[in-house]
Parts: C-alpha cells; sequence; structure tokens
C-alpha cells in the first residue's frame, strides 16, 4: 500500500519525488507528518511559477478571451433561440451578421418562422433540429 | 544579492563539500543556524538558486536507509561562491559599527 506520502508526492516531478521521499525516510518521518512538508513542497513550487510576468499575461489573455467568446456565444444562442421562435433578435453577432449579409429584418422574421417551421418538421420526424440551424446560418 | 536563506543554503553546502544533499543541508542549517528548515522552502530555494547558475545537482546513488531512492546531491558553483563571499562581506561592512559586534562599546540610551 502506498504511504500518504507517496500520494501527496504525486504532483511533484519525478526527480524531486524520489529526493523529497528518500529526505523524509531519512528523517523517519512518517504517517502523518509526511504529506505536510511534500504538499508545502507542491504549494511552494506552484508559488514559484507566479514569480515570473508570463503567467499573469497568460491569464488575463485567457480571462479577457473567454470572457469576449461568453459573451459572443451567449449572444448567438440568444439570437437563435428567437430566430426559432419567428422573433426580432436584439441586435447581436448573428443579427449584425445577418444584416451585413444583406438580409432584412423582416426577412429574418420570415426566415426564422420558416426555420421553426422547418425545425420542427425535423424535431417530428426524429431528427436533429440543431443540425437544420447550422445549415441554415450564413 | 543573495537573500538571506540563499545564503545559508549555499553556506551549508560548501560547508558539507561533496557530501552535499537535500536531508544532509536541512540537518545542518536547523543545527548551525538554529532554526527549523522545511522540505519546501529547500528545495524550492536550491531549484531557484540553480537557475541563477550557483548551484548543480544531479540525482546520486539510491541507499536501503532512503528506502532505495536517490539522493539529490548539491555542488556550489563559482559564481555560488562568490556571491556568498560579497554577501558575507557587505553583513560584515554594515555590522561594523553595530553595539552588538565584538570590541565595539555599547551606546549610552
Amino acid at each position: 500500500m502506498r504511504s500518504m506520502a507517496e500520494l501527496a508526492a504525486i504532483f511533484l516531478a519525478p526527480k524531486d519525488r524520489d529526493a523529497v521521499l528518500g529526505d523524509l525516510a531519512e528523517a523517519c518521518a512518517s504517517g502523518w507528518s509526511a504529506p505536510g512538508p511534500v504538499l508545502g513542497l507542491v504549494v511552494r513550487q506552484q508559488m514559484e511559477l507566479w514569480r515570473a510576468w508570463q503567467p499573469w499575461v497568460a491569464s488575463g489573455v485567457a480571462s479577457a478571451g473567454s470572457l469576449l467568446l461568453l459573451s459572443a456565444s451567449f449572444g448567438l444562442s440568444m439570437d437563435s433561440r428567437q430566430l426559432l421562435r419567428g422573433e426580432r433578435g436584439y441586435g447581436s453577432v448573428l443579427c449584425e451578421a445577418l444584416l451585413d449579409a444583406g438580409v432584412g429584418v423582416d426577412e429574418r422574421i420570415h426566415g426564422g418562422v420558416a426555420l421553426r417551421e422547418d425545425a420542427m418538421g425535423e424535431r417530428h420526424s426524429g431528427r436533429d433540429p440543431v443540425s437544420l440551424l447550422r445549415r441554415a446560418l450564413p | 544579492m543573495l537573500g538571506e536563506f540563499e545564503y545559508v543554503l549555499i553556506t551549508a553546502a560548501a560547508g558539507l563539500g561533496e557530501n552535499a544533499y537535500g536531508a544532509a543541508i536541512r540537518e545542518e542549517i536547523e543545527k548551525g543556524a538554529g532554526r527549523t528548515c522545511s522540505i519546501g522552502a529547500l528545495y524550492t530555494t536550491i531549484e531557484r538558486l540553480e537557475k541563477k547558475g550557483m548551484l548543480r545537482t544531479w540525482m546520486g546513488e539510491a541507499t536501503a536507509q532512503r528506502g532505495g531512492r536517490a539522493r539529490r546531491m548539491v555542488h556550489v558553483t563559482p559564481k555560488g561562491l562568490h556571491a556568498a563571499k560579497e554577501f558575507y562581506e557587505s553583513m560584515m561592512r554594515v555590522s561594523r559599527n553595530a553595539s552588538w559586534v565584538k570590541g565595539k562599546p555599547e551606546r549610552a540610551s
């Protein structure tokens, strides 16, 4: 059976794992006292990474990108929902894309109604209505 | 310039010479400096000093005493020795007028 320290050492690099577990064995540390120093080292190694500027820049870019994608996907889902219901959308990414493609509001509404009817038909026939929406999008 | 713990670690490793490895350095620091030294502090500092080129480490042989696990041997590079010497000298310079330095009379308050 693996000791608690060995389980905690999973998070360490193989080289560090051997050295640290060997040091603990030499110091006769066992039972509940052993995982503490190992986890302490894991936490310190992670904190050490954040001393450089690169992880901060990467996390900033990732956060901004995910917020942008979140708002775009939310707008897209709201638009597609409204298109399926045959209602007018409220000017998000999809509506703007349709307008840019030269599709007027009325056409969008009619298109949405037709799309909804097609989707209902697809659903009744046991097929996936989302694939229809995908085909209908420019 | 080195940090205080970095200096203590380099000094302990240099004193141990060819027998410098994780557990031995830790014991030396606890015995010599009279302070506890966690494994986390020890290994993160060793890694930092190795990146700065002040230490060189390699995996030594495994022993039965260590449960068949290898030692991480430590060697202080000339750059590390130079940095430790500079730290020591600057501490000596900055302390020369301190009241606790031997031979210096205590100032009346």
